[in-house]
């Protein structure tokens, strides 16, 4: 009466031949295609960010994402798929992740994969004339004072949860507890002792706190909470009694302490590269 | 109908652990021995903080298991990757969490809804080609006042037990950086909550946060890593610490009198090639890569690191120690002793002293296991075979491990230990990739096939973690991908792929019961009572990610029907 679940036929051994015969029948068809540096850089890029047990597997033969090797893809296809993404899928746009450089050389290479050794993409802009639109523009490339001041912001090493992008959401990347930034200071001292009216004192029982208010509404008060770091998102309902005041003693000085005046000269240089 | 036993030498069993442990099995009777067991409740993700998945309910047991009947079914309406979670039960509420981030509240005597809750993500907060991509939550954790649940988009947000209302919610960090998200449940440990993140495979520097429970503050961050000038840093080459790794990715346990967190830790980063991130001339017995691949004791109060035991030091398999930490208080030698069981991906099963990280003893739960020869006096791994650059390797167990994350169980009645275990071997080809902040580093790939001459992917085993000896054996055509659950009823509670929910004798591992639920099983089932009533629950639904890529491979030419339901079995009411 029982079904002995345990039993059933198996296919196994011939797995691993099949997927050890794939592997070699990639590498020989499409050997030729690594030949030039550009496809060399792709198959790099492609092994960083396309390839693992999780996604496109290596030479493209699939892991838990499909196959990409042999498929027939047309370049524009490869293109506009690796620069916007399949939408509800986990396949995500790499158009604004990737450097021109990168995407062309890991289009061309994916292009390799299917038997495409010319796509003739053009390599500052892999996507220009291909009537592809990225949704939004991707990080415009930076260099020296203006590129250091960009690591800076985004710190998660040294600085750690002292780093500007745990209060600030700048170029797609942080928590936007304030506002986008508008006016960047003009000197390290103005961004010390920056105005910060915005931040009000949130009385909550017997406690008072230095909070950034998102709404206020009949259901109740959604709001930062800025007394520690990472600033907490609280939500108060209605029907819990709570007041707020103008200003705090919250200080923006006290905040951003895990930067040397020259660390932070750079960083207001790449806020302003970013706004020319 | 009859067992069948697995006959231990049929296969390369070619590892012979030294037995440290060599006492008999014995009692746990001694007073003032941890209890892990649950009673009405289901509080935390592995029952209790103790993660034993073991409830001390015995109204259900050997005798009257075959009458168990559906008692309710809910569906969550949240399909496509299955339900993963493992229930909480509190004061007659079951609270569930689903992959896209949705919180039930159910009544847990009926299934009806009370509240829903749905997690609001942050545009684009899936970072290309990281880890981050993985949709799945695996439980949330219940305060006084709140649930408590991780996020996809890396936030920790907690919802009013009573409404369901958003009450705080702090993003982590931010997932488009480092490419990590929050899968696993977080742990209460008294006015804390604390979480891990996903993202072991990644280049990213692992942590775990504890938050206030009632204002979601932070309280303090523990990084697997050692930063510089710090104990422990100097087990980094260079810059490789910031790309080390080492997500605690699932959920850990909490002695209260100990005051001690336990969590496993991940496997460094990139997963199988060290040579970036080996300094020159240490050798793996001073520890490399701390404290990857490790189990970490922690001050509750403080965060800081008490003790550390690194399983596989200078990692290069994808051996995640991430799995969970089972404490318990066992005789040994005629000595009563704290001791904690910890298996990682390796399958080797660890057993350390929890006051103080002593290695006592270590077997292999997997009969296929190439990956190392033995294990030293002292816990050493001896005869490892590594992966090349370049090269092709076989190595038995597989990065999917020799038991998934899905989570073993113990019984304080027979001693022991109950654990799905794989039997898979892979190729893995190395390379020395570049590390990116937040993309994927896994330094290689792998393809995944069955050990020569075995014809079954898994078995679920019994196992005394005092002596390293399996008491039983059932094997299983497919891999087992849920956890584990055992009862004072002497019953051991498992789903498979093809939908069988199974109830085994805890003492002889005979099949005694089973119900088709219509789905595959990828999640934790867990026993509570109400009004003195007891109910088994089990989530149902296959994570259909399985169904395609390297997993696939455990089930060739299957795809298992997907789904997301909980189904609650009770036995029938007396006349
Ligand atoms: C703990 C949170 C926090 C951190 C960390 C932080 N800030 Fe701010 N910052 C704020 C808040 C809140 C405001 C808005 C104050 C106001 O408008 O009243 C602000 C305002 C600003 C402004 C003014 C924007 C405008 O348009 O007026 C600038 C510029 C700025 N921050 C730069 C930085 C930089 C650079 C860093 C890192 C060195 C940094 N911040 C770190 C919270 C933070």
């Amino acid at each position: 009466m029982m079904k002995n679940h345990m039993k059933r036929t198996l296919k196994s051994a011939l797995l691993v031949v099949m997927g050890l015969a794939v592997n070699a029948t990639l590498s020989s068809a499409f050997a030729a295609s690594l030949d030039d540096p550009v496809s060399q850089r792709g198959e790099e890029i492609y092994r960083t960010t396309c390839s693992n047990s999780f996604c496109h597997g290596p030479g493209g033969i699939a892991a838990s994402a499909p196959r990409l090797a042999a498929r027939g893809f047309d370049a524009l296809y490869i293109a506009a798929v690796t620069a916007n993404g399949v939408p509800d899928t986990q396949m995500v746009g790499f158009a604004n992740a990737l450097s021109s450089e990168d995407l062309n050389a890991v289009l061309t290479y994916v292009a390799g994969l299917n038997g495409i050794t010319n796509p003739q993409f053009t390599p500052d802009n892999p996507l220009a004339g291909l009537g592809i639109e990225v949704a939004n523009p991707k990080r415009i490339p930076l260099a020296g004072a203006e590129q250091e001041g960009r690591e800076l912001f985004f710190d998660a090493y040294d600085k750690g949860l002292a780093r500007c992008s745990t209060c600030h959401e700048v170029e797609g990347i942080g928590i936007p507890v304030a506002a986008p930034i508008l006016n960047v200071p003009a000197t390290v001292r103005a961004l010390r002792n920056l105005d910060t009216a915005a931040v009000q004192t949130v009385h909550l029982g017997d406690e008072d706190m230095p909070a950034v208010i998102l709404a206020q509404g009949i259901s109740g008060t959604l709001f930062y909470d800025l007394t520690v770091v990472p600033p907490v998102m609280r939500t108060i309902p209605a029907e819990v009694p709570l007041s707020i005041s103008e200003g705090s003693t919250w200080e923006h000085v006290d905040w951003i302490g895990a930067y040397s005046t020259a660390e932070l000269e750079k960083v207001l240089a790449f806020l302003r590269a970013i706004r020319r | 109908m009859t067992r069948t036993f697995h006959n231990l030498c049929q296969h390369s069993r070619h590892l012979l652990y030294l037995f440290l442990l060599i006492t008999p099995p014995s009692v746990l009777s001694q007073q003032g021995a941890l209890d892990g067991a649950t009673g009405a409740d289901w509080p935390s993700y592995g029952g209790s903080q103790a993660a034993w998945r073991y409830s001390g309910l015995d109204q259900v047991n050997r005798s009257n298991v075959h009458q168990l009947r559906p008692a309710w079914v809910f569906n969550t309406d949240d399909y496509g990757d299955g339900l993963t979670s493992t229930p909480i039960v509190i004061d007659g509420v079951m609270y569930i969490s689903t992959k896209s981030n949705w919180i039930y509240a159910l009544d847990a005597a009926s299934g009806e809804v009370l509240w829903k809750y749905e997690h609001a993500f942050r545009p684009d907060f899936v970072k290309p080609g990281s880890a981050g991509a993985f949709v799945q939550s695996r439980g949330v954790a219940v305060s006084e006042n709140h649930v408590i649940m991780g996020t996809l988009d890396h936030a920790l947000v907690a919802v009013d037990r009573q409404t369901g209302r958003e009450a705080w919610k702090v993003y982590v960090d931010d997932s488009r950086q480092c490419g990590c998200n929050i899968l696993s449940a977080p742990l209460i440990v008294k006015d804390m909550v604390i979480v891990g993140q996903n993202g072991g495979d990644g280049a990213f520097r692992g942590y775990l946060t504890a938050f206030d429970t009632e204002t979601g503050r932070f309280r303090w961050r523990f990084h697997v890593i050692p930063g510089p000038g710090e104990p422990g840093h100097d087990s980094w080459k260079g810059d490789s610490w910031k790309y080390g790794g080492g997500a605690p990715w699932m959920t850990g346990s909490y002695d209260p009198e100990l005051n001690l967190v336990y969590w496993g830790t991940g496997n460094a980063a990139g997963d199988f090639y060290s040579g970036d991130r080996t300094p020159d001339g240490r050798a793996d017995e001073d520890g490399i890569n701390l404290y990857t691949a490790s189990v970490v004791a922690l001050h509750a109060n403080t965060g800081e690191l008490a003790w550390h035991y690194q399983e596989v030091p200078r990692d290069v398999w994808d051996f995640d120690s991430a799995y969970e930490v089972i404490l318990m208080d066992r005789e040994i030698n005629g000595r009563d002793r704290k001791i904690l069981a910890h298996m990682n991906k390796s399958g080797v099963l660890f057993v350390l002293d929890r006051t103080n990280g002593e290695y006592l003893g270590a077997f292999s739960t997997t009969e296929v296991s190439t990956w190392i020869t033995g294990i030293g006096e002292n816990g050493e791994l001896l005869g490892r075979k590594e992966p090349k650059v370049g090269e092709t390797v076989n190595v038995c167990p597989t990065p999917l491990g020799g038991r998934g994350w899905n989570q073993m169980a113990f019984s304080p009645r027979t001693g022991l230990l109950y654990s799905p275990t794989i039997e898979f071997c892979t190729d893995i080809t190395a390379n020395d990739q570049e590390a990116r902040e937040g993309n994927f580093y896994s330094s290689g790939g792998f393809i995944n096939g069955l050990p020569e001459g075995r014809e079954s992917y898994g078995h679920l085993d019994a196992w005394n973690p005092v002596t390293g000896e399996r008491v039983w054996s059932v094997p299983s055509q497919f891999a087992l991908m849920a956890s584990i659950l055992t009862t004072a009823g002497d019953l051991v509670f498992t789903g498979d792929p093809e939908g069988w929910f199974l109830a085994f004798d805890a003492l002889s591992g005979e099949l005694l019961w089973q119900f088709q639920t219509g789905a595959g099983h990828r999640g934790s089932s867990v026993a509570y009572a109400i009004d003195g009533k007891q109910f088994i629950a089990t989530p149902v639904g296959w994570q259909s990610s399985l169904n395609a890529g390297m997993v696939s491979a455990l089930f060739p030419g299957e795809t298992f029907r997907s789904g997301s339901a909980m189904m609650v079995f009770t036995l029938p009411e007396m006349p």
